[in-house]
């Protein structure tokens, strides 16, 4: 968890990256000097209870919500301030909580509105149904009447089209199955396998462990462990259900 | 047979230019969530706009280069600027704010339309497309003008499609209208969407002028209203579906003409003009309300003043102290014009609880002043005080009545049920009041036994006196049981409800006060003029109209009794002030929208600012200067967006507009960072 | 004896079950735990239990009555009262005037309406803040003028949604002792909250929801021992990362 220095080739900069983040919703703080490195070619899973401030982190990381005090790095750059549709156009591609489709839109329509982020439109349609090949046979279909699992995929597709260096999503599994979750998961980590960088957020922490190089678990709009996945199964424990299992 | 088809043909041609006006609201509101009140002025000015254009008697340019300067330049360009400075502000502003700016454009249209083409010089007019030229079908003369009409609707629905379905950019709007956020995260500037909405939809109501302008005469007000139809047509597809608006347009044509022509066998309360607000009363009632609305729905926060006793009495005793002064020191017009303002006041005090205090938006005041006078008028012409119970009784009742079936409604839904309620009340209700309609009807001054408000002092006086101790009774209810209840209400209407509030009952009992107010303001505003009628109580048309007492109250600041005199005195005296320093006649035309439209910044009202303003300069004299929420300090936070709170150490995107070169900083670094990796 | 029962109830929104089928009970006196994962119904749960929403299917019943059909403000006053998740503040309103009004609409005759307002606020340790407008609050504070004003609605049933997120440990520990009063004074408390860990300390019984559907239902360490319980709140481990 070590800031990797500003200065030197890219490969050591870290894709993300925020530094004593303080952020909040009127004069409510709800984070209180949050500390966030996704490294490149790294999976960092966020964790926490409800209300422990994850959200707002991504908010604040994907340029949705003012920071306060601290800063927020992005491949380098201090982007403290930046809209969100500017991050977007740089490539930093989100996938927000719940709803990362437009329901009223169409299949096809979807992945077109990722060529405000610089991808031809031509080849958007095409790299997605080579990756998801299950949404080639749902183009026209409105996006609202698709199953769970498959708009998390068409979201995934959509942000995926851009070939983002990094890669953010909000609890994939929010609603979901499970099995449809282990699946969605298998997908993530074959992205993370081709080298892009993921920050996930997840409820379910044991689901997302078996994918993450990192996680950090926030309560309180704090820090309070961060580590590789299999020191911090205690500290999960006694987060979530107050006890070990 | 051929009756019916000429009565399609009719209809069909009014439904079309409704189509497009309505096409025009529903393209603003999804992509914004702004209900443009002002589209009926917007379609008005561009009219003129072409007139003044293509009129041999003004420029006489070329039909098709005024056409396309006014459809392609002047109206985009408006709508641009409108979605600039007004509507983008609004996104964290109240309900109330967010309906009373347009509502201030709307008016401000007007008025700026009537400064410079004024109303009694110019008898301009706008000539059919292709006049005199026609086809016949079936036995039915067919216009050449009717067909332009046609083709324009037909037109506009497939160009609209085209783009909303065909083109990156139309997605994209759809896009915004699904999800702003969303839409964001993927690149597309939410911002730049609605501003393109908002030139689209001027476009449409300019289209929709032009084409209705040859039909009506080249007038303000009426061109303004006939677009308000649009209202109707829209909200039958829930403001959001264009099918939709289409079928409700076609009802809304077809089913005037049908009431114009069997006029005779209909009771007198349907005509062509009512058919509109009761469809539009009807459709707000039928069609259920969005559940989750797209647009964040930003909480009330308009703080509700709460001035000490002393204060409020002093104020009380000056205010009578005045009255008594004012008729020594000023004579005709002038003590007229304030007499006036005192009963507008009464008028504009039925606000303060209702919007005020419970946050529910009417713009029907004047509407009930009307209903009070006409009561009064049948009951107490004499000057018998006793009417004044039958006004208040009956005032209650009607307030109710018509709170009922909007019990449900909130927000937008309910302004514009008011909105319909007083429309209908103007062509339906006084209009059918004998000498009422004609500006007729006679009133004698109060008396109670062997004493007569006889002199305009002591009526003044009188008119006072009401005002003060129904200021003096809301201030009551403000700090009482009642007033708690009404502001919780408006804070959070589902904790009241788990507290064991009644929600209907305090409603109805809030509306029933608020148009007993207004009743008696304007039972007591006959025996000062000793002449009323319909023209005192239209919405927008006459000297001194509801939506303009509205805004200006508004602006005086809804929530206390200081911005009710505020309003009811500065409509009245505005056009008094034009008339003494004619320098000022165009400004003070103009004021009531652009005081309207300045909410856009200042939500609590001017005299909330300034009361806000002064108490924080004392206390800064005092030296104890507390941060204070005023006005100036939102206006500024709207106006420039959070600044980064730290210094860019490192290179700053937001710089680029600054001439650094990010290609060259990711070459520098490495990163493909901004850019697509392309897969070999 | 159980004040509070529902049976059975079941809320659909459009093709998706909120709730299905959720029976509790809660008892006088004691504190009982409703729990699970984001979207697992609780909210919801509430809302048909304080007649915010009616229920597609299943009763309610209040003291052996079945209030199923009643209207919300009725409930309130036979007794259901309610914190928000989402805080339900009036916010234009001092806080004072925020416990003033439940006082006022739940009056005793004799008392005075503002020593009882003052007198709730005491009890929550919110009395300094009296004058305060209630918007300024901070989250914690705000939580617990929430409780307090739903105290002066003299609940017999008292419904509390997620009252301890946002607070710091003190007010967390102020506040269970709070709730440990009321359930000693014979108040029914049912308690949604997402600090598990707390639940597992203050309640009895608690009930665990998971897509709606009741998941779990007994003593703190039942419920703990539960796999099904665990794997819900933590997930069920994928082998997707014996591929990596």
């Amino acid at each position: 968890m070590s800031a990797a220095a500003p200065s030197g080739p890219g490969a050591e900069v870290p894709l993300l990256e925020l530094r004593g983040v303080t952020a909040g919703y009127g004069r409510i703080q709800v984070l209180h000097g949050v500390d966030l490195v996704v490294p490149r070619g790294e999976v960092v899973a966020l964790l926490g209870p409800n209300g422990a401030g994850k959200t707002t982190t991504l908010l604040v990381a994907t340029g949705q919500h003012p920071v306060s005090s601290g800063c927020v790095h992005v491949a380098g750059r201090h982007v403290n301030g930046v809209r969100a549709e500017e991050l977007a156009r740089l490539g930093l591609c989100t996938i927000p909580e719940g709803r990362g489709v437009f329901r009223s839109l169409t299949v096809r329509e979807n992945l077109r509105m990722a060529s405000y982020r610089g991808v031809d439109e031509s080849l958007l349609v095409e790299r997605a149904v080579a990756r998801f090949p299950r949404l080639g046979e749902r183009l026209g279909q409105v996006a609202g009447t698709l199953s769970g699992g498959e708009q998390q995929m068409l979201a995934m597709a959509r942000g995926l089209a851009t070939d983002p260096a990094l890669l953010i999503i909000d609890e994939l599994s929010m609603g979901l199955a499970p099995l449809i979750v282990a699946e969605l998961y298998e997908l993530v980590a074959g992205i993370a396998r081709e080298g892009v960088s993921i920050l996930v957020v997840e409820q379910f922490a044991r689901t997302v462990l078996g994918v993450a190089d990192r996680a950090v678990i926030m309560q309180h709009g704090q820090v309070v462990a961060a580590g590789v996945p299999a020191d911090l199964e205690a500290e999960l424990s006694a987060a979530y259900l107050g006890a070990s299992p | 047979m051929n009756d019916l088809l000429s009565l399609l043909v009719l209809g069909l041609a009014s439904a079309a230019i409704y189509a497009v006006a309505a096409s025009g609201l529903v393209v603003t509101y999804t992509t914004s969530g702004i209900f443009n009140f002002a589209h009926g002025a917007v379609a008005m000015v561009s009219a003129f706009v072409y007139w003044q254009l293509s009129s041999p008697d003004a420029w006489g340019l070329p039909v098709p280069v005024a056409l396309v300067l006014t459809l392609f330049v002047f109206a985009p360009g408006l709508g641009w600027g409108i979605d600039r400075l007004l509507m983008r502000r609004l996104h964290d502003a109240s309900p109330m704010i967010r309906i009373v700016v347009p509502i201030g454009l709307l008016v401000a249209l007007i008025q700026v339309a009537t400064v410079i083409w004024p109303p009694g010089e110019l008898t301009a007019s706008v000539p059919l497309f292709f006049a005199g030229r026609s086809v016949e079908l079936g036995g039915v003369v067919i216009e050449y003008h009717q067909l332009v009409v046609f083709a324009a609707a037909i037109a506009v629905a497939i160009g609209l499609r085209i783009l909303l379905y065909g083109t990156r950019i139309g997605v994209a709007m759809r896009a915004v209208v699904d999800s702003r956020e969303l839409a964001a995260l993927n690149g597309v500037s939410p911002d730049r969407v609605s501003g393109l909405a908002w030139a689209l939809g001027c476009s449409l109501a300019a289209l929709a002028g032009i084409l209705v302008a040859p039909i009506l005469k080249l007038d303000q007000t009426q061109l303004t209203l006939l677009v308000i139809n649009a209202y109707a047509v829209a909200m039958v597809g829930r403001l959001r579906s264009l099918p939709m608006a289409a079928v409700g347009a076609v009802i809304l044509g077809l089913s005037r003409e049908a009431a114009s022509r069997y006029d005779e066998s209909l009771p007198f309360w349907i005509t062509k003009d009512t058919v509109p607000a009761l469809m539009l009363f009807v459709v707000l009632l039928v069609v259920p309300q969005e559940k989750a609305s797209v647009f964040r729905d930003q909480p009330d926060r308009s703080s509700v003043p709460d001035p000490s006793w002393r204060t409020v009495v002093l104020g009380c005793i000056g205010l009578v102290v005045a009255a008594l002064v004012v008729p020594a020191v000023f004579e005709g017009r002038t003590l007229d014009a304030v007499g006036y303002g005192m009963a507008l006041s009464i008028v504009a005090l039925s606000l303060v609880p209702l919007t005020g205090f419970a946050g529910q938006i009417s713009l029907a005041p004047l509407a009930f002043a009307g209903i009070g006078a006409v009561v009064m008028y049948r009951w107490g012409s004499d000057g018998n005080p006793l009417a004044l119970v039958a006004v208040v009784a009956l005032c209650a009742a009607v307030g109710a009545l018509v709170a009922l079936p909007a019990l449900r409604l909130k927000g937008l839904y309910l302004a514009l049920s008011t909105f319909a309620f007083a429309l209908f009340c103007e062509k339906a209700v006084f209009p059918n009041v004998d000498e009422f309609s004609q500006g007729d009807a006679s009133y004698e001054r109060l008396h109670l036994g062997p004493w007569t408000a006889a002199s305009d002092r002591s009526y003044l006086v009188l008119l006072t006196v009401a005002f003060v101790v129904l200021a003096l009774g809301v201030t009551a209810l403000r700090r009482g049981p009642m007033g708690r209840r009404l502001q919780a209400m408006k804070d959070s209407p589902a904790a009241c409800a788990t507290m064991g509030l009644d929600l209907t009952a305090l409603k109805l009992e809030v509306f029933a006060l608020s148009a007993a107010i207004a009743g008696l303001g304007g039972a007591l505003l006959g025996g000062w003029r000793g002449k009323l009628g319909t023209e005192q109580f239209s919405l927008l048309a006459g000297a001194l109209p509801g939506l303009p007492l509205v805004l200006l109250t508004v602006v005086g600041g809804i929530a206390a009794v200081s911005g009710a005199l505020v309003g009811g005195l500065a409509l009245a005296m505005f056009p008094e002030i034009a008339e003494a320093v004619p320098a000022l006649a165009n400004l003070m035309t103009v004021l009531p929208g652009l005081a309207g439209i300045s909410l856009a910044a200042n939500p609590d009202g001017a005299v909330a600012q300034t009361v806000a303003q002064v108490g924080a300069a004392i206390e800064r004299l005092r030296g104890q200067a507390p941060p204070r929420d005023t006005g100036p300090a939102r206006a500024l936070a709207l106006l420039a967006p959070a600044a980064p709170s730290m210094v860019p150490e490192r290179i700053a995107v937001g710089a680029s507009a600054a001439g650094v070169d990010l290609a060259a900083v990711d070459d520098e670094t490495g990163l493909a960072w901004g850019r697509c990796r392309v897969d070999p | 004896m159980s004040i509070l029962e529902t049976t059975e109830i079941s809320v659909r929104f459009g093709g998706h079950m909120a709730v299905d089928g959720v029976s509790l009970r809660v008892p006088e006196g004691a504190i009982t735990g409703l729990i699970g994962p984001n979207g697992a119904g609780k909210t919801t749960t509430f809302n048909v239990i304080t007649g915010l929403q009616a229920p597609t299917r299943g009763k309610v019943h209040l003291a052996g009555k079945d209030v199923t059909r009643l209207s919300a403000h009725k409930r309130a006053r036979a007794g259901v009262g309610r914190t928000f998740q989402r805080l339900e503040l009036f916010g234009s309103l001092s806080v004072r005037d925020n416990v003033l009004t439940a006082v006022e609409l739940n009056r005793v005759p004799g008392e005075d309406p503002r020593r009882a307002a003052s007198s709730h606020l005491e009890r929550v340790g919110l009395a300094d803040l009296a004058g305060v407008r209630a918007d300024t609050l901070s989250t914690g504070n705000a939580r617990l003028l929430e409780l307090a004003r739903s105290l002066a609605c003299r609940p017999r049933v008292l419904l509390l949604d997620e009252p301890a997120s946002g607070l710091d440990d003190e007010e967390t520990d102020r506040f269970a002792d709070i709730l440990g009063e009321l359930a000693a004074d014979g108040l029914a408390v049912l308690l949604v909250e997402h600090d598990v860990p707390l639940v597992m300390r203050l309640c009895h019984d608690i009930t665990v929801l998971n897509f709606g559907r009741v998941l779990a239902q007994g003593s703190p360490s039942v419920i703990q021992a539960d796999q099904q319980v665990i794997d819900a709140y933590l997930g069920q481990g994928t082998d997707v990362g014996a591929a990596r």
